[in-house]
């Protein structure tokens, strides 16, 4: 949704960057053969997480394609595709076109709605295949609208929604794991919502727009109760995570986990101190949506 | 079950967390039903690795190994398992939605399946609560927070709430209480922030500054795991106000593989 859910490239061995380069890849392949270039153009970091994590998980088998894609036009890349690419591919679309429906709603983005109208029909075959996921993505959105609508002051309220939202998607399959698999999407949940809300306050707040956290700003300890809060939620998504028996390309999931997730908030804490500009990290493609 | 849990998964007492992990993948690879034909045999014997499996790594930390004698010698890493971590118990539910929906006292309210004991966890949040009762509440300056106690205890947090906005004069003890009450609501940020507010107005109080840490815990675990695992960018424990300065030690002491927490 927002890209926080990536990499700490520097903290990687560069045998498991290349594999998260992979799953990366085969999930935008999936995006390509399901739903064409438009569908390409919404692959998301935390899409690829959950594509690392269910095959962690599950361990299906994988089948290694070889390609050249517009961004990337000399160099052939690995990509990564299972029988899990298919589900995360339409998550990431059922997300993607509710994230340009809001935009549209909010900002009167005229790109927003463009890309809304153009993914309708995407949208519409996942709902086919999985209504009740998408069904509970909606709900949520509508109840976190309504919240905003009435400039709710509470951050808990529309964290909750995000995290009830993020873990229903997590929840690929009522078996064993599905409770510590919701238990981790809540989690993150939780962290994408504030840690969106955070990194966009100052912006908000000159463009008078609604932020959750705007009525703690003026607290002398903001940036305490931030950083205690954003620990509390990712540390409970990573309890449950811990729990589950991952082997398999586990040291990527860490490295989102306990390191990849606080880049942004690291780089919003230096910034003042920095020079502008010369500030991204990572070396994998990411496009904003 | 009646075998012991290492046995069935065939490792060391003094097995880690990622060995416990690989010896269930062998295992489960081997007895999958899928892969078996859908034998029986090969059924009950998932089911068992599932159920021992489930037991040592959710009971890590919780003295199970002492109960099964073994010395728990990981280092200190078994202590930041699932089991102890937080010490507040969980959070309530997410029930509430902002829209004064059905709350949090019902345990998370989860329908999935929960070997992993996540409901009991939740549970244990309200017994912590009830355990604070025969101490001292600091409810004496205002009655209602008598009433708001009551609330917590009974685990209608709602109604807490409502009192506790009724309220006017908002000491230490009118935070410390709002923060359980957002405890049982699932409201993390606010619990946070009334645990602080508490600390803050009262720092003397040895039941307030338990709280906010106890709200902590989880955190510091977190970031404990994480520098034990080599991750220099986890952030600090404790508000760093120099994070270039943090940064730097972190490199220093992680690097040097001596697994000291930053701060």
């Amino acid at each position: 949704m927002f890209g926080y859910v990536t990499i700490n490239s520097a903290e990687l061995e560069e045998k498991s960057r290349q594999r998260y380069q992979s799953y990366y890849c085969g999930l935008c392949r999936t995006l390509m053969s399901r739903y064409g270039n438009l569908g390409r153009l919404t692959l998301s970091n935390d899409m690829t997480f959950l594509m690392i994590l269910l095959s962690s998980l599950y361990e299906p088998e994988e089948f290694i394609t070889e390609g050249r894609c517009p961004p990337h036009p000399i160099k052939a890349r690995e990509g990564i595709q299972n029988e899990l690419s298919a589900y995360c591919a339409d998550m990431n679309i059922a997300l993607a076109y509710h994230k340009c429906r809001d935009d549209w709603m909010d900002d009167h983005s005229i790109t927003g709605m463009a890309e809304a109208k153009l993914l309708e029909k995407a949208y519409h075959k996942v709902e086919m295949r999985y209504p009740d996921k998408c069904a509970a993505i909606e709900r949520c959105l509508k109840d976190i609208g309504m919240l905003e609508q009435n400039n709710c002051l509470e951050p808990d309220a529309p964290a909750n929604l995000t995290a009830r939202m993020l873990g229903e998607i997590f929840v690929f399959k009522g078996d064993y794991w599905a409770l510590p698999l919701r238990i981790i999407g809540e989690g993150l949940g939780r962290f994408i919502y504030l840690m969106d809300a955070y990194d966009d306050l100052p912006a908000d707040l000159r463009r008078k727009r609604y932020n959750p956290l705007a009525q703690y700003r003026e607290q002398l300890e903001y940036e305490s109760l931030v950083k205690d809060s954003l620990t509390l939620v990712i540390a409970e998504c990573t309890q449950a995570f811990e729990l589950l028996p991952l082997v398999k390309d586990v040291e990527i999931l860490r490295n989102i986990l306990y390191s990849g997730v606080w880049m942004r908030y690291l780089q919003k804490q230096q910034k003042p101190r920095r020079e502008q500009g010369k500030l991204k990290e990572s070396d994998h493609e990411q496009r904003p949506l | 079950m009646n075998r012991d849990p290492y046995e069935v998964l065939g490792v060391s007492r003094t097995a880690t967390d990622d060995e416990i992990k690989a010896a269930y993948r062998t295992l489960a690879k081997k007895y999958h039903p899928d892969l078996n034909g859908g034998s029986a045999a090969a059924e009950t014997k998932m089911k068992e690795v599932n159920e021992a499996y489930t037991l040592l790594i959710k009971n890590k930390g919780q003295g199970y190994n002492q109960s099964y004698g073994a010395n728990p010698s990981n280092g200190g890493y078994n202590n930041s398992g699932y089991g102890n971590a937080g010490g507040y118990g969980g959070f309530g539910g997410y029930g509430t939605g902002g829209n004064g929906g059905a709350g949090g006292s019902s345990g998370g309210g989860y329908n999935d399946f929960d070997p992993f004991g996540f409901g009991d966890f939740f549970r244990r949040a309200q017994q912590q609560q009830t355990r604070t009762g025969g101490q001292t509440t600091y409810t004496e300056y205002d009655p209602l927070l008598k009433n708001v106690e009551d609330s917590v205890l009974d685990g209608d947090y709602n109604r807490a709430t409502q009192i506790l906005g009724g309220i006017r004069d908002r000491r230490a003890a009118w935070y410390y209480w709002s923060a359980k009450a957002n405890i049982g609501l699932g409201n993390r940020v606010a619990a946070i922030n009334d645990a602080r507010m508490a600390v803050q107005m009262a720092p003397d109080e040895p039941a307030y500054r338990e709280l906010l840490s106890s709200l902590q815990a989880s955190g510091q675990s977190y970031q404990q795991r994480g520098s034990q695992r080599g991750f220099t960018n986890a952030i600090c424990a404790n508000p760093c106000y120099s994070l270039i300065i943090a940064n730097i030690l972190c490199n220093c002491c992680c690097r040097g593989g001596t697994g000291l927490s930053c701060c």
